[in-house]
Parts: C-alpha cells; structure tokens; sequence
C-alpha cells in the first residue's frame, strides 16, 4: 500500500522527469526527420518521374526515327527514278510521316531541352527549310510532283548528313544530360540515405530509452513487488492483529494474528464494518461517534496517540482488552485507517495477578509490622509491671540473699525490655518511621564516653579496649542517640564476637570529603565472606557456633544499618575469618563550616535522689487501668510524700478531675473505652477544676507524631515507660511548680478582659447573675436539712457554680467549690461539711470583689 | 498470377456474353476512305477475316472527349475519339493483344485489358479538328493522362500511338 512511498523519491523524480524529456525530444527527432523524408522522397518520387518522361526512350527513338524516315522518303524518291509511273502515294506518305517527326520535334515539349542546344536548332531549321522548301510540290499536282523528284531526291540525299547528325547529337545531348539528372537523383538519394540513417539513429536512441525507462520500471516493479511481499510477509507474520479500514468503517485489510486473536477469518471479515465486528457493545456509540467527529473535524482522539488500551469483542462474544494503536494515511483521496491491536488478556491477568500478589505482601507485611507493635507493646506492659515491682521490692528491707535475687530478676527483665524494644524499633523502622533529632555533636567526646562506658563490661569479658578520636572532625550534625545506638551496638557485638583480644573504636574525616568514619575493630572470630552482607538483614543470626557464643535477636546490625540509612551514611564490614572485623560507618558531616569548638553540650541534669523528698507533697491524680502498673506507681508516689487518687479508667479519671484540683494528674494513653488522649481532652475542654492542670502522660510510645498528637490534646509531658522513680521524679518536680491558678487572675481583671471581649453591659449582666447564683446556693448550702441529704443534685449545682468560678476568674472559689462537689459525689457529706465555713469565707471575698467592680457601677446589692 | 488469370477468366466470360450480343450485329461496309483496318481473331469482320472502318462508321461506334496535356504537345489538348474498349466490344474482342501499326512503320502491343471505360481511345479528332497524317492523324490512340497517374507511365506513352492504321488482335 505504500509502495510507491518505498521508492526513494529522487528515483522517482528522476523517472519521471528526464526520460519524458529526452523521449520528447526523440520523438520530435523522429517527427523532423520522418518529414524531410517524406519530402525528399517525394522529391525523389518527382525526379524519377521525370527522368522517366523526359529520358524516355521513345525521345531517342523519335529522334533516330527521323534520320529512318528520311532515309524512307529517299529510297521511296530513289524507287520511282525510273520507273514510267512512280509510286507518288508512297513517296507523299513518307514525306508526311517525315513531316510529322519534324513537327513533333520542333513543338512537343519533350524536345524543349534539346532544342535551346545550338547545334540542335541549327540541324532543326535545316530540316524545316527542307520542309517548307518543297511541301508546296508535295501538295502539289502529281505532274509537279514528278517533275520536282529530282530535286526532291537530291534535297533528300543532302538533308542525309543533316539526319544522321541530329540524331548522334541526340544520343550524346540526352546521355549527358540524363548523366547530370542521374546525379541529382542520386544527391537527393543519398540525402534521403542520410535522414534515414539519422531516423535510424533517433530511433535507436528511442528505443535505448524506452528500454532504459522498461528496465527501471521492471527494476521498480519487482523492488515494489519485493516490498509489498516484504510487508506482506510481515504483516501475514505479525504477532499483533493488523485490521485497515476505510473512512467508512468497513474492513479493507485483516491479517492472520487478527484472525487468531478475534476468530473471524479473513473472508468473514474483510468489507464487514469494524464497529459491528469487534468493537464491543459498550464502546461502539462512542466510536461511531469518534469516527463521525473525525470525518467533520479531522480532530484525533486515539489517532496517532500511541498505544491505548481499550476492550474488543471476539467472534464468540467474550469482551477482552486490548492493546491498541491506531494510525491513518491517505492514499490519493482515500483515507483509511491502521489499528495494530494486541491481545493483553493474559499482561492484563498477569497484572492483577502481581497486583494482588502485592496487596496480599504488603498486607502481609503490614500485619506482621502490627503484631510486632502489638506484641511488643503488649510485652512491654507486663514488663514494666514487673521492672516497676521490683524497684520497689529493693525498698522492702530484703535479706541480702533476696537482694541478689532481685538484681536477677532486673537483670532478666531489663533484658527482656532491651529486646522487645529492639523488635519495637525494627518494625518502626521496617515501616519507615525512624525518626531523627540531629543536633551538634563532638564525635571524639561522645566516643570518649561511650567507650568508657563500656570499658567496664568488656574487660570483664576479658578483652581490652582503645580509642583513637585524633583526626575526628570537631562537630558533626547527627542524631547522637542513634548514633549512639549504632556505635553501641557495633561495640557490644564486638565485645561478644573477641576473647582475650582488642577492640579498637576510631574516629575519623575522610579525606576529601564531608564524611565522617566511626571504625570499631576487633580481633574476634571475623565473618566469612559469604555471610558479609547476610549479618545485616533482620532477624539474621549467623551460624550455630555464632549463636552458640553470643545470643541477641540478630537485630542489632539491621537496626543499626537501617539507622545510618536514614542518617544518609552507609555502614559496612571488612573481616578475616578467624582475624577479626572491622566495621565501619560513614556518615555526612552534616555541618556545611567547620564549627568552633563549644562548650559540650549541656548534660543531663543529674537525676534526683530516689528518696529525696519533694519541696511539697503533691496531689496526684494517677489514671492508669493497669493494675499493676497503677500499683506500682501509686506506691512510687507514697513513697515520695504525694497524695494520690487513683482512677481505674479513662472515665473515671474525667470524673475525678472534674470533681477536686489536682497539682498533676498521670495520664496513662492505652486504655479501653476512653483512652488517655481522649480523657485529657476532655479535661482540657471542660471547665472542671483541673482544665488547666499539669497533665503528664505515661506511654510505652515515644515516637514524635505520637507526641505531637499528646500535645495537641493538652498534656504537658510524656514519661517513657518503664516507670521510674528518677523519672517520676523528675517530671514532678517540673509540674509541681508553683503554678498561677485562675484566683491569681483576679474578678477585676476578668471582668475587664469581659468588657473588653464582650462589652460592659454583657459583663455587669453575667457578674451581677454570678453573684445572685452564689447567694442562692450559699444560703442553701447552709440550710441543714439540704446539707445533710446530700445528692447529684446538689453537687450538680455546686459544679454549676464551680463553673461560673472559672469562667470568672474567682478561682479560689471555684477550687473550694470543687472540692465540696467532690465530696458530695463520693458521698461524704461529713468531710465536706467543715468546708462550707471555709467556702463560705470565700464567697464572702469573692461577693465583696464582684461588688467592687459592679459598684463602680452604682450598681447596689440588695437582699440575700 | 492466379488472381491475374482469374480476373482473366471472368473478363472472358463477360466478354463471350458481349460478343453473343453483338454478333447478331453486323458491321456495316465502309462508305468512305477506310481509315483502319482491324484483322485477327475478331468476332464480327465486314471484308473477309478483317473488319475495316471509314470514319464515319467509328464515329458512330461512339465519341467520347477529354483534356489532358502530352509529352508531345504544348499546353492542353482536347481529344474526341472512340473508346478503345467500345470498338473491342463492337468487334467482340474480349482478351487478348492487339498489334497496333502506324503510318510510319511504328508498332506496339496494347492487351485487350488497357479497353476500359474511362481508358484509351482512338481519337478522330484532336481540338476538334480531324487530323491529317503530318498531324499524327488521322487516328491516334490517347489515355487520358492527367485523368488517371497511371497513365503517366512509359509503357503507356509506348502504346499511345498516332497515325494508326491498323490493328491485328491477338487471342491469347
């Protein structure tokens, strides 16, 4: 179909083009010489004519005629000499016969020529006197006629030599000049010779093109019939369908993948519509309409757009996807359309196949990260118990035997907790949820320390261990947990791995780059090489011998290397089996100039004493479901001098807060049903006695969208399960701060920032509803018979109050308010009796306070 | 030569049925001056084996006219005479050849075939004048030759001979 676009196009040009020219040319050439044949034959044609007439021989002949006609009148002359009767009759026809070839000789015009010869006419007029000489006795009577035939004979016997020269000249006038018209005839034939020769030559030219132009076109012909059979043969072998169609839809060209991939033959095919054939139900309106858009717009969808996937229809009617990609071309005025389509069944199937392979992995994958987090979470729970007891157990006086159990029992769960946190921080990571808190570090002091940390437990173990921190860079911008972590790590596995040999832990700026290299070597049992990269993978521990002489979960060197990873470093490990190994970390410096040296950062306050009692004892609201746990930290907090109230769930501690102040409420954040994010807020929504509250939330998580989310509820600071005593300590100490509370706020100001917020007459309103609220409920406050069946409905009212209090700024009122409300819910009218004098001071300060600002309004209180 | 004797053939057929009809015809004796004598093998004689012909009797054969130029002549001529193929019929010659002599001892053959209509004739009078024997008379067979191309040719110049006086037919 695009053989002609096959031919290179100045080939075609060039066919085209010349040869046209030059067979135009040529067959002018022959035109032109064709006519001057023509005419020279015809000229030839005219001067053979007339060399025919004018050298005929019946000229010659009449020419010698003359001299036999002559020589008959002379022997008819002769004849009659003596006889008694000449024959005159003959002698008169001879002469007239002789007379007639004279005058045929002087008139006709076949002796034209002949007669402008001089010699000729001479002879000629020599005959003619002759003739008029004695014509006159020829038509004479026959007596003078005899009597004249002497002269007559002798006349004729004279006129002989006359004769006899006329015709010689004759023979020689009309040899020569039939010489000369010989000549010209063979000129003109030899010119007609030539022009047939050129018209032969241009002829011969003709047909060398012709046979030149034959040959290209056969030449083409067959490069054309090779690239059709060449496209044929690919289009017959091609794996995708191949279906052309005319402008119209209807089926021009359907090969055989096409056959196989939609079950019509070819002949069922071909002239069919495409739209009735495959295209599915579902589609067709809106190829017919596509098609129609493109015959009035020329606009292309599909066209021209690559491959696009789309459904076809079988002959047996099943819909399958397909690939498809559509092209047109024009043919002179013709259009038609190329679809190449693939059937994709079986990619398509293929696809979602891996699709689902994938969802079940990630799903997979996705349940195994849950239940670690679950497990570990839920391990970490009982084990806090447990590390929480026995602290507590050291403080019960036991027997030093007791003691050294107990250092067991830590040693063991401290252990238990190190390895489930392990798995915690693996499955994090695994999900991508590393998180980093980079900050200035000094590489060789954090080296320095780390290694004299540890310089105890592995000269306990028997090996030695140097440091070498000359050529560290002075500050680098990591996460020094982490890197602690890794450098830890790599030190520990070192310590396990070598007996009676070397650790060495060096630090290091490469060369030429902004990377720092922590090395830790040691001269352990090294790693064969086959298990190099192995070591790194979780969950991998090594050989049996390896876990034979060292136990651990096989996460350390994952975690470790998962960690430098989201650092952006690299870590990797050189061994000799039996030599020892090198591992080495490379991390970026992170710090774009070199710092000045600072001072180290600053350390850790150092914790407080376990029995240090505090300033001022606390009241302590614990919300914890736990039991243990809730055990545990209840008695830590006795046991430092604290109040506490304790809450068995997340309701009850709202109910609690809402109830009584606390100085600091413990927020455990799992608990069924409302958990501790959601109890704080609702403390910190409501307008309960502890709205403003220290809340410190206990939580085995830590992680930074997990703390973010615990601020935004409104709790102040997250201890870190374990509990423990420093650290319960310490955030008490931080929460027990004299705190502002609302009282400090002061009736006066708040009324100000109401007139400022509300305008003065809303204020004056709610203060003067304020203060008649108040004088109701005191005076029912100390009508007895209320006071002594106490009820919801009282503290509810003493809450409403409460409420108002706040909202006031009379926060002295509202915490005694609180109290008694407290006292009323637990039902204990008693407790909360001897308060009321208390609250009713209150009242009194806060009526005078609200008097003052709205007296200022003249405005004056008048009944109870 | 097979078409040429066929032709041959059905030119003698016709002219059999010719002579049949002519036969019955008989040449009146001459009254004037014979001025042609034909012998040979004829169908129709009036003098022993001969037929002979004064003037009149040929001009009462038939007269035909035309123009043309000659060799032998200047300018145009107008020849009146007796078609050629009207005495053969009058003689109830059909084919053959016939020997045709001239005052001056001249002689050639013209076959029976060059008779036709619209060919050769025996002229008696030439611009409309009888001509005398220095006239190339009194007779003259003449083709009409710038009627017919074909009758410029040599051989029929040969044949068209004057002064003739008689003719001697030669059945092939």
């Amino acid at each position: 179909m695009t053989l002609h676009d096959k031919m290179p196009k100045p080939a075609r040009r060039r066919l085209r083009g010349l040869p046209i020219l030059v067979l135009t040319a040529t067959l002018i050439g022959i035109l032109v010489f064709s006519l001057a044949i023509t005419f020279l034959a015809n000229s030839v044609q005219r001067e053979v004519d007339a060399l025919a007439v004018a050298n005929s021989d019946t000229t010659q002949w009449s020419l010698v005629q003359t001299e036999v006609e002559l020589l008959a009148l002379q022997v008819a002359i002769h004849m009659s000499e003596h006889q008694a009767n000449p024959d005159l009759a003959e002698i008169r026809r001879r002469y007239d016969v002789l007379y007639s070839r004279i005058r045929l000789i002087g008139e006709s015009k076949q002796f034209t020529e002949l007669r402008q010869n001089p010699e000729a006419a001479r002879s000629l007029a020599v005959l003619t006197d002759f003739l008029d000489q004695h014509t006159p006795a020829i038509d004479g009577p026959d007596s003078a006629l005899i009597a004249h035939l002497p002269a007559l004979g002798k006349a004729v016997d004279a006129l002989r030599a006359t004769g006899r020269d006329f015709s010689l000249l004759g023979v020689r006038f009309y040899a020569a000049d039939s010489d000369a018209k010989r000549q010209g005839v063979a000129s003109t034939l030899a010119k007609v010779g030539y022009l047939t020769l050129a018209l032969a030559l241009t002829l011969l030219g003709g047909i060398a093109i012709l046979m030149v132009m034959f040959r290209r076109s056969i030449r083409s012909e067959r490069l054309a019939a090779e690239a059709r059979n060449r496209l044929e043969e690919v289009i017959a072998t091609s794996l995708d369908g191949i279906i052309a169609a005319d402008a119209d839809g209807r089926i021009i060209e359907y090969n055989g993948a096409a056959e196989r991939v939609f079950g019509y033959t070819r002949a069922e095919a071909v002239g069919q519509d495409m739209a009735d054939l495959i295209i599915p139900d579902h589609l067709r309106e809106a190829h017919v309409a596509g098609m129609k858009r493109y015959r009035a717009t020329r606009k292309r969808h599909v066209l021209g757009k690559g491959l696009v996937r789309l459904e076809a229809r079988r002959k047996d009617g099943s819909v399958f996807p397909v690939e498809l990609s559509l092209s047109a071309a024009v043919f002179g005025r013709r259009e038609i359309f190329v679809s190449f389509l693939r059937d994709i069944s079986d990619r398509v199937a293929a696809e979602q196949e891996l699709i689902k392979a994938r969802d079940q992995a990630l799903a997979g994958e996705l349940a195994k990260a849950e239940l670690l987090a679950v497990m570990s979470h839920e391990m970490r729970t009982p084990l806090n118990g447990i590390l929480g007891t026995i602290e507590l157990l050291r403080d019960t006086n036991p027997t030093p035997r007791q003691v050294r159990y107990i250092a067991a029992m830590n040693t063991s769960a401290a252990l238990l907790l190190h390895h489930v946190n392990g798995v915690l921080s693996m499955s994090r990571a695994e999900a991508g949820q590393l998180d980093l808190s980079p900050s200035e570090v000094d590489p060789a002091s954090l080296v320095q320390e780390l290694v004299e940390s540890q310089r105890h437990a592995i000269e306990a173990h028997g090996n030695r261990i140097e440091c070498d921190t000359t050529t560290a860079p002075d500050r680098i911008f990591v996460d020094p947990l982490r890197l602690r972590q890794v450098i830890l790590n790599l030190v520990g596995n070192a310590n396990k791995f070598t007996r009676q040999g070397e650790i060495r832990v060096e630090c290091d700026h490469v060369p030429g780059t902004r990377l720092v290299e922590f090395r830790v070597s040691d001269t352990g049992i090294g790693i064969a090489e086959a298990d190099r990269d192995r070591i790194f993978e979780a969950f991998k521990t090594l050989d049996t011998s390896y876990s034979r002489r060292a136990e651990g979960t096989g996460l350390g060197l994952a975690i470790s290397r998962r960690l430098v990873a989201a650092m952006g470093g690299e870590i990797g490990v050189d061994s000799e089996l039996g030599e020892g190994s090198l591992f080495w970390v490379r991390l970026p410096i992170g710090l774009t100039e070199p710092q000045s040296k600072r001072p180290p950062a600053v350390k850790r306050q150092t914790l407080p004493a376990l029995h240090k009692v505090p300033k001022r004892p606390l009241n302590v609201l614990l919300v914890e479901d736990n039991q243990i746990n809730r055990l545990v930290a209840r008695d830590m907090l006795a046991k430092a001098g604290h109040k506490v109230l304790e809450a068995h769930d997340g309701r009850e501690g709202v109910r609690l807060a809402a109830m009584q102040r606390f100085d600091v409420i413990l927020m455990d954040i799992s608990m069924p049903e409302l958990d501790g994010v959601a109890a704080t807020r609702q403390i910190r929504d409501g307008d309960g006695p502890n709205r403003a509250a220290p809340i410190l939330a206990l939580s085995a998580h830590a992680l930074p969208e997990d703390k973010q989310r615990f601020l935004a509820a409104g709790i102040d600071d997250i201890i870190v399960k374990p509990l423990t005593i420093a650290a319960l300590q310490q955030a008490l100490a931080q929460a027990g701060r004299p705190q502002d509370t609302g009282a400090a706020e002061g009736i006066a100001a708040r009324f100000a920032d109401l007139c400022r917020q509300l305008g003065r007459d809303k204020a004056v309103a709610l203060l003067t509803a304020f203060r008649s609220e108040g004088e109701t409920l005191m005076t029912r406050l100390q009508a007895a018979d209320w006071l002594s069946v106490p009820t919801n409905e009282q503290a509810d009212a003493v809450h409403k109050l409460a409420g108002s209090a706040s909202v006031l700024g009379a926060g002295q009122l509202r915490e005694g308010l609180n109290a008694l409300e407290t006292a009323y819910r637990q039902a204990h009218p008693d407790p909360a009796t001897p308060r009321l004098a208390e609250i009713a001071a209150v009242w009194e300060a806060a009526r005078q306070e609200i008097d003052g600002c709205l007296g200022t309004q003249g405005i004056v209180q008048t009944n109870p | 030569m097979i078409a040429v004797y066929r032709t041959c053939g059905l030119a003698l057929a016709f002219s059999i049925a010719a002579a049949n009809a002519i036969v019955a015809e008989t040449l009146p004796q001459p009254t004037g001056e014979v001025v042609l004598t034909v012998t040979g093998d004829i169908g129709v004689t009036n003098q022993g084996n001969s037929a002979v012909f004064d003037a009149a009797m040929l001009q009462a054969l038939g007269e035909v006219s035309f123009d043309t130029t000659t060799p032998w002549t200047e300018g145009t001529q107008t020849f009146t005479g007796l078609p050629l193929h009207a005495l053969m019929e009058a003689l109830g010659v059909g084919e053959g050849t016939l020997v045709a002599k001239a005052v001056n001892d001249y002689s050639i053959e013209i076959p029976v075939t060059d008779a036709v209509e619209g060919g050769p004739i025996v002229a008696y009078l030439h611009n409309g004048k009888t001509m005398s024997v220095r006239e190339k008379g009194p007779l003259w067979v003449v083709y009409p030759y710038d009627l017919n191309p074909d009758y410029q040719a040599e051989v029929i110049f040969s044949r068209s001979i004057w002064q003739l006086v008689s003719i001697e037919v030669k059945s092939n």
